[in-house]
């Protein structure tokens, strides 16, 4: 289909009289100073020496584990993330290029799996990690293929990850490796049409529904404080991630404002009622002012995410992200 | 992280809105109209969006670019408009035939080629809104949409295919 004239300059001369509606821009401020920023509660110094000790405690104490609690889920993947580390070479940064996903099998076994995030999804492949009585056995779907050569490698591994987490968000070249990932994707992988759905899609009531008696079921649930759960998560961050004080001092609360509905941290996870902690943490030289004006400034914050269990204090799920990707 | 060219800001947050208000406002107030087919939704969705993006800006990791999260913020609003109960039973949306005057003036294919795109189905006219109205990359819609590629490919063919019967009189085959 060859166009006279683009579709965007015809569409934009005939919806011009949109052009002399009122900006938004009162109403929004209205608006955002009523809500407020989310607020970290508690005296910032007091709770970071007080969670880093605590952490510090726990460590001494019993060793590298802690006294959380963790699901089977949450063992196998933390196994998992130390083995393909060791056995292939792929960081805790490089994972947060892949979706993890665990499956708990009839026999016991826990089955982890990281798949590369959409856009890369075939160079990168499927790491499955196999997690039974503590013991882990690792493969990849590019297992025996070459992979050093850059991005003309068609399998890409730890080489490949740490040109892509180099690369940053510099939109040029994130772009020349996704088109490399897609011309190699196209040799292999042909995109048929998805075939129509024998489901009906639910309608969107009834999906809200369904979602928020899930919210309300684990928020019913509760046998533990919310400030007890939120140390609980924010224990288990400090100590999986090894993070420093300053780190720790860095640490913000997402979403701790008070002034979302009640069920809006809760929810279901494998069954499991839980409650959401979120986290945010800047990069020690984090420079607002050079993010806003600097072209080229790449903002690498952290952020996890951990789902404790409302009645047993159980950490039942976590995800990680270091901005690049994915939910490592 | 943006591309705001503003001076230092006491609360960069506030400044990086209002940076993208000047920017992306009115882009995505055609966007959200050409989707919704209504002016006050458009503008309730549109504010929605920056308050969103506000609010979220934390969450903002460099994931994708500006563009393409406000749109997805906006997207995901007009969806949600479109599946409500009150937006079925109170569908305030003009007629294709009756778009107002603007002040550029047009031309008579510009307002054909504008009712084809708002006549589309909503999954077929999300796509196309996303990638000839907005310019947008493949990979960027399957982010905004979080559908497949090959579902995004295979709505994007098909809605090339009505375009091309709707505007016969305008295009050409290559």
């Amino acid at each position: 289909m060859k166009n006279k004239e683009p579709l965007k300059t015809s569409m934009d001369r005939r919806l011009s009289f949109l052009d002399e509606r009122p900006s938004c821009r009162p109403a929004l401020m209205q608006r955002i100073a009523r809500e407020g920023a989310p607020v970290m509660k508690m005296n910032k110094k007091m709770f970071v020496g007080l969670v880093f000790a605590l952490v510090l405690v726990s460590l001494s104490i019993i060793g590298v584990a802690t006294g959380l609690l963790l699901s089977p889920r949450v063992s196998a993947a933390q196994l998992a993330e130390r083995e393909l580390e060791n056995k292939y070479g792929i960081t805790r940064d490089m994972q947060s290029l892949f979706y993890r996903q665990e499956e708990e099998l009839p026999d016991g076994t826990v089955r982890v799996t990281y798949t590369g995030s959409a856009d890369l999804d075939y160079v990168l492949g499927t790491y499955t990690v196999d997690v039974k009585d503590g013991k882990a056995a690792v493969s990849w779907t590019h297992d025996g293929e070459e992979v050093s050569g850059g991005y003309e490698s068609e399998a890409w591994g730890p080489e490949q990850l740490a040109m892509i987490i180099a690369a940053g968000t510099d939109e040029k070249e994130t772009k020349a490796y996704l088109a490399k990932a897609e011309s190699i994707r196209k040799k292999y992988v042909t995109d048929e049409e998805p075939e129509p759905s024998a489901e009906p899609e639910e309608p969107f009531e009834d999906w809200y529904a369904r979602r928020e008696a899930e919210k309300n079921s684990a928020l019913n649930a509760r046998k533990i404080p919310e400030e007890e759960m939120t140390a609980t998560a924010l224990e288990f961050i400090v100590s999986s991630n090894g993070l420093t004080e300053s780190e720790v001092a860095r640490l913000e609360r997402y979403g701790a404002s008070g002034e979302s509905p009640e069920n809006e941290w809760y929810d279901m996870v494998a069954g499991k009622p839980c409650f959401l902690v979120e986290y945010l943490l800047d990069e020690e030289d984090y420079d607002p002012v050079a993010a806003e004006t600097d072209e080229n400034y790449v903002r690498n914050n952290r952020y996890f995410k951990v789902y404790v269990n409302v009645e047993t204090g159980v950490i039942e799920q976590y995800e990680f992200s270091n901005g690049i990707g994915g939910v490592g | 992280m943006t591309k705001g060219g503003r001076a230092v800001a006491q609360d960069p947050r506030r400044e990086w809105l209002e940076g993208a208000l000047a920017r992306w406002e009115k882009p995505i107030l055609r966007l959200c109209f050409a989707y919704l087919g209504d002016t006050a939704l458009a503008e309730d969705a549109v504010q929605e969006t920056f308050f969103k993006a506000w609010k979220h800006y934390d969450r903002f990791r460099g994931e994708a670019n500006e563009k393409t999260w406000l749109m997805r913020i906006a997207m995901n609003h007009c969806k949600d408009q479109l599946k409500s109960a009150w937006f079925r039973n109170n569908d305030r949306s003009v007629s294709t035939d009756s778009l107002p005057e603007g002040a550029v003036p047009f031309e008579e294919r510009d307002d054909t080629v504008t009712r084809a795109v708002m006549s589309l189905p909503p999954k077929l006219k999300e796509v196309t809104l996303l990638r000839w109205y907005q310019g947008m990359a493949l990979e960027e819609i399957v982010k905004v949409l979080r559908a497949p590629r090959s579902t995004v490919n295979y709505r994007l063919r098909k809605a090339k295919e009505m375009l091309k019967g709707e505007l016969e009189e305008w295009y050409d085959e290559e």
